[in-house]
């Protein structure tokens, strides 16, 4: 196993570097954000407290709460693209290299099996992409509990916790396979990219067809809706409990939702249609096993592939 | 010019072909989106006029989506395609060890070099400027009683082919400096983060700021200039900062509600003041702006021909 990690950083030592270290900077910067915002907030009570003038410390502690307020946005976006960049740059390279410098064919006769060349080549990195990526995920959470009241629901879908880590892997076992049939590495990637594009879109879809199914009507004012996805609202009668569309209720009652109106028509309740955010883990959860499936199949196919490509055709 | 253009066919047919067809492609729907806009209006003051024809922003629900995904994708274009083409121009004959016997085989390495350039820079330029032609239709046909001026500055028009330009220099040059293509790309995609997003904080320098009048600011809806400042005018002439101004607002519509008006005496109220660059003036921008990106792609592409020159081959 060592001697397939001082390989590993031999062959790809700037990729490495620039693939796992940037998760890891990331995962530091998430993590002085979020230990950040928690001192500062927990400052900011203490200047308020005294209900006097704030003094000059008060004062430059705003600014750097200010200040920090502009980080988590940017670093939420880069854990959301991570995964892919990091999956795919460093699995469509990992063959496809060998075979477009043609050292597959002594590399493959060298060793014992195919199979277990590829599983040397294979594991070192996909520890180190978990590694680094669960390590990503879990101080975005830090980050996003730090900086963002209430429950972590829907809106924050794939900038944090573990589904981070299971997205990278899998487009990197993808990588690892489009590198092994295409035999070049440009293209490989290019390649990668456009089918975890595909892949991307058809776990939106599913997603989305599954929270709208699972979707319930819940009166408005009875739950905090932070992590809430809604889908579309309306009201429903007090006394017959008929639901009655927006639309509806706006051409029944103008006088509620004209300026000086209240948006509530009399004698109804506002109802959400929404999927709440304790749904959230299991829709997580179910996506970590869709992408454990196909990273399975994807490997497997990979294993199948080598044993009969032929090593020296790009 | 045909026998260096079959030659980089061959030798990056996939990137090629992933270039080509990709910004072909996307020009295609950005034509068909700005046709069929544009015929939805040809009805307009008839009978059978369409529901756009009544509003400002007319294809918002109908055609928002499929243009907003294409003015994302026509904003990434111009870097995907300078990397992929660029970067391994000469960092992939360096790392296949092809470059020790093509630089001796050639004249001199700075005519290898162009040669291998001009035809990947005909095929980019002619790829970008149909792009852009259809990004720029698209967009005009998106807001047609506006003036575009700033909006979309970098996914349209010459400002989207001069970038293309300065990242293939880009890329050659730092295939040409690290002669590996992975590494390159990577570093490549760093800096051309850095380069959009320099770019985005000097559009506004170009050219001075001037106070502007109430039509060429952003609140007259017919134009999109490039905002510095925003102060406000009280009706006594006295100029004041933004956010005071925006609560003299607020408190100015809170109390005519509460005297149950709509909406307060505008004569009362401070005027907002922009300072920054009209719509009018953004060709005088790209104007500048290009001749300054024009220059750095001479300067790479020269870095790129000095290094070629002194590098060893291998």
């Amino acid at each position: 196993m060592l001697s397939s990690v001082r390989l590993a950083w031999r062959m790809q030592r700037w990729e490495l570097a620039f693939l796992i270290g940037g998760p890891l900077l990331l995962a530091a910067a998430a993590g002085f954000v979020a230990w950040q915002t928690t001192v500062t907030l927990a400052g900011l009570d203490a200047c308020y407290a005294d209900n006097v003038a704030l003094s000059a410390s008060c004062r430059s502690l705003i600014q750097w709460g200010n200040a920090l307020t502009a980080l988590p946005p940017i670093l939420e976006g880069a854990t959301v693209v991570a995964p892919f960049v990091v999956g795919i740059l460093l699995g469509a390279p990992l063959v496809s290299r060998e075979i477009e410098k043609r050292t597959a064919p002594l590399a493959w006769s060298l060793s014992l099996s195919r199979a277990r060349w590829l599983a040397g080549r294979t594991l070192p990195l996909l520890i180190a992409i978990a590694i680094a990526l669960l390590l990503l995920g879990q101080a975005s959470e830090a980050m996003i509990r730090a900086t963002a009241p209430g429950q972590i629901g829907f809106p924050y879908f794939a900038m944090h916790g573990p589904l981070v880590a299971a997205r990278a892997i899998s487009v990197f076992e993808i990588g690892v396979l489009v590198g092994l049939l295409m035999g070049r590495v440009l293209p490989a990637i290019l390649v990668t990219g456009l089918v975890v594009a595909a892949l991307l879109v058809g776990l939106y879809v599913m997603r989305d067809q599954l929270m709208r199914a699972e979707a319930t009507w819940v009166e408005a004012s009875t739950r905090d809706l932070s992590g809430v996805m809604i889908y579309d609202s309306a009201f429903t009668d007090d006394t017959s409990g008929e639901l009655i569309t927006s639309e509806e209720a706006f051409s029944r009652f103008p006088e509620a939702f004209g300026i000086q109106g209240s948006g509530m028509p009399p004698g109804m309740t506002q109802v959400y249609l929404m999927t709440p955010p304790e749904r959230y883990p299991v829709f997580v959860a179910r996506e970590i096993g869709a992408l454990a499936l196909v990273s399975v199949l994807v490997g497997g196919l990979a294993f199948w592939v080598i044993a009969w490509r032929r090593p020296d055709i790009g | 010019m045909i026998a260096p253009l079959r030659l980089a066919w061959r030798l990056q047919r996939w990137e090629f072909a992933f270039v080509v067809l990709g910004g072909l492609g996307l020009a295609a729907v950005a034509f068909w989106q700005a046709f069929d806009m544009r015929s939805m209006l040809t009805g307009c003051g008839t009978s059978s006029a369409a529901p756009a024809c009544e509003f400002v922003y007319p294809f918002q629900t109908t055609h928002g989506n499929v243009v907003g995904l294409a003015q994302t994708l026509s904003g990434l274009a111009p870097f995907l395609a300078g990397l992929l083409l660029g970067v391994p121009i000469v960092a992939g004959e360096v790392e296949h060890r092809t470059a020790l016997l093509a630089w001796p085989l050639s004249g001199s390495r700075a005519r290898w070099l162009a040669w291998r350039v001009m035809p990947v820079l005909a095929i980019s330029l002619a790829v970008m400027a149909v792009l852009s032609v259809a990004a720029d239709l698209m967009a005009q046909a998106y807001l047609p009683k506006s003036d575009l001026g700033f909006l979309h500055h970098a996914s349209r028009g010459l400002p989207l082919v001069m970038r293309a330009v300065v990242v293939l220099a880009l890329g050659v040059a730092l295939g040409a400096l690290m002669g590996r293509v992975l590494p390159a790309l990577l570093v490549g995609i760093a800096l051309c983060v850095g380069l959009s997003v320099g770019l985005g904080l000097a559009l506004d320098q170009w050219v001075p700021s001037q106070v502007m009048t109430e039509d060429e600011g952003p609140e007259g809806l017919t134009g999109f200039p490039a905002v510095t400042d925003l102060r406000y005018r009280m009706p006594d002439g006295e100029i004041i900062g933004a956010q005071e101004g925006e609560i003299i607002v607020e408190q100015a519509y809170a109390a005519a509600i509460e005297a149950g008006q709509d909406e307060p005496d505008p004569a009362t109220l401070p005027r907002p003041v922009f300072t920054g660059i009209s719509a009018a003036r953004h060709g005088e921008v790209v104007l500048r702006e290009s001749l300054a990106l024009g220059a750095l792609a001479i300067g790479l592409f020269g870095l790129a021909a000095f290094v070629v020159r002194r590098r060893r081959p291998e």
